[in-house]
């Protein structure tokens, strides 16, 4: 009796080391999001926004701008903002110079949303872009985050960051080179602008 | 190299017949806006002056016999083409260099001196010699008139394994008879053009394959009610490693633009030469001040620009992949018409054998292109869209 009860916990104590280390491995998949959110701004006020340049850690050539790019489009196609093209944000980089784009300080951003006319300044760095590899499996993965500058003072009012794809529990069974770049992408940007709306 | 039996079919009197009738339609084009006229100024219509072909494929071609047989095989099919002298001269004389577009300076001389009333540029898109080959060929009419415009546009992919058959007997490896094959389609579907107004193919295509991975659409129609919308589509900045891939996607755009109804095509010669002009490199993106000067100087409505990131059509990739960013200003409104990214591979949907993988990325631009056109720009003058 006392050896099948201590068979059972053992048979529970490897279910659960089994599900925990499956849970570790597919943990890439999902990303773990970081979001800042200040309370006391009211984004309904928004209705114009500038997306700056995204600066680029990568070794990934124009990846920075191809992310800016689709993020540009998933947010305008949300309907709730109007997003500036990006020949006006250059035309007004040129006459409202920003030393990093990426990370404007608060006059430089409060005169550069003066210049092209926007209520909110969103900048954004690329951290990760390309191919994971484990083992034989491998997987397109993207890191991406992004804040929100107000206008009127500078300040930054809300933060995120973005992973998405890796290599997961299908890559490793079954191979395969996971969702196409431009998918994962796509995931990364909507997760973004999700948490942004939400 | 350029030795090609003619396709079953082509009888050289009925093309004849048929090119007369096309160019008569071409000849009587009124303004969209007027009704046709009942007596059409058909008889009026002069010559065609065949530019040299441009090579867009980014690595080296041997152009001369193309443009021979290109000619040769419109000359047959009874196309009235301004003499190559006359046209060789016309470029000395008027020191044209740049005979991938039409400026309005160019058509405005060139039917002054030549009498021509319409310029066919050949492009070559795709030239791959591999095993199994692959080209491209496409082709534009533009009218000489002050305002030239796009009348018709047309492009012939092909590729040695399309129809491969049972154990490849049917995959052709001769990439010369490819390209003869290519320039025999071209020269009959000019041929066979009934109209060139965008309104006569309303409706008539399928629903296309690939659709924008997002989309905005706003719900402002750009232009005035009840005339047709001036389209200007400026170069796409180029991100990718394939050499011209902005202006191979550019011309894409414009073809597929000549689909959809209520639509008025600027030459991108003429936009090219403004922004020449203008001192304009529209290299991050066209600027609203950019586009009030398009709409001032040549009335467009709508400006077009993008930009390509990805461009894969090597024939060792398998399969090639296109991404790319579109966008369209609406000029009046100052406010941005559309917006919206593209992207996808050759092999998309692709279930059983190959059927329907497209062979090349020429083919998939243009089907991604159409299919975000076609989603994102419907001028049907409808006043619920205003």
């Amino acid at each position: 009796m006392e050896t099948l009860r201590g068979r059972r916990t053992g048979f529970v104590n490897l279910t659960l080391i089994t599900l925990l280390a499956v849970n570790a491995g597919c943990a890439a998949r999902s990303g773990a999001d970081t979001t800042f959110y200040d309370g006391t701004m009211d984004f309904s006020l928004v209705r114009t926004v500038a997306v700056l340049p995204f600066a680029n850690l990568t070794s990934q050539q124009a990846a920075g701008e191809r992310v800016r790019d689709v993020f540009i489009t998933a947010l305008q196609a949300e309907g709730t903002v109007y997003v500036l093209p990006p020949g006006e944000i250059a035309r007004g980089m040129s006459r409202t110079p920003i030393a990093i784009p990426a990370q404007p300080s608060a006059e430089e951003a409060v005169a550069f949303a003066k210049t092209v006319g926007a209520d909110a300044i969103i900048t954004g760095t690329l951290l990760e872009y390309g191919e994971a590899r484990s083992g034989a499996a491998s997987g397109n993965f993207i890191s991406v985050s992004a804040k929100v500058l107000e206008a009127q003072t500078g300040r930054v009012v809300w933060s995120a960051v973005a992973t998405k794809g890796g290599v997961g529990a299908g890559e490793r069974l079954f191979g395969g080179g996971g969702k196409p770049m431009n998918d994962v992408t796509l995931d990364a940007v909507q997760e973004l602008i999700r948490q942004l709306m939400g | 190299m350029i030795a090609s039996p003619r396709p079953p079919g082509f009888r050289p009197a009925l093309v004849a017949a048929a090119a007369c009738a096309a160019l008569s339609a071409f000849a009587a084009t009124p303004p969209a806006s007027e009704p046709a006229p009942a007596e059409s100024p058909a008889r009026t219509f002069g010559t065609i002056a065949l530019f040299p072909m441009v090579n867009m494929t980014g690595r080296a071609a041997d152009l001369a016999p193309v443009e021979a047989e290109f000619r040769d095989a419109a000359v047959r099919g009874g196309l009235p083409l301004l003499d190559a002298d006359a046209l060789e001269w016309f470029f000395t004389e008027r020191r044209v260099r740049y005979t991938a577009g039409v400026s309005r300076s160019v058509a405005e001389s060139l039917r002054m001196l030549t009498g021509a009333q319409a310029v066919l540029i050949p492009t070559l898109d795709l030239w791959d010699p591999g095993e199994p080959p692959r080209v491209g060929i496409s082709c534009r009419l533009v009218s000489t008139e002050p305002d030239p415009r796009v009348l018709w546009m047309e492009t012939v992919v092909l590729a040695g394994d399309e129809h491969p058959g049972f154990f490849d007997l049917n995959v052709e490896y001769d990439a010369g008879y490819l390209l003869l094959r290519a320039v025999d389609q071209m020269v009959g579907a000019l041929l066979g053009a009934r109209s060139p107004l965008p309104a006569a193919k309303e409706d008539s295509k399928p629903p296309p394959k690939f659709r924008p991975k997002r989309l905005y659409v706003s719900e402002d129609r750009p232009g005035e009610p009840g005339r047709p919308v001036r389209i200007a589509v400026v170069p796409f900045t180029n991100r990718s490693n394939r050499r011209g891939a902005g202006e191979l996607v550019l011309l894409q755009t414009v073809q597929h633009l000549l689909d959809l109804p209520n639509v008025e095509i600027l030459e991108p010669g003429t936009i090219r030469q403004l922004l020449l002009d203008l001192r304009i490199i529209p290299a991050r993106g066209v600027t609203l001040a950019q586009a009030d000067s398009l709409l001032k100087l040549l009335g467009a409505d709508l400006v077009i620009s993008g930009t390509v990131f990805e461009y894969g059509d090597a024939q060792q990739s398998w399969t090639s992949r296109v991404e790319m960013s579109v966008l369209g200003i609406d000029a009046a409104r100052r406010k941005v018409a559309f917006s919206a990214f593209l992207g996808g591979s050759a092999d998309e949907g692709i279930r059983f054998f190959d059927i329907g993988r497209l062979r090349s990325g020429v083919s998939l631009s243009g089907a991604l292109i159409d299919g975000m056109l076609q989603e994102a720009l419907q001028f049907r003058d409808d006043p619920d869209r205003r």
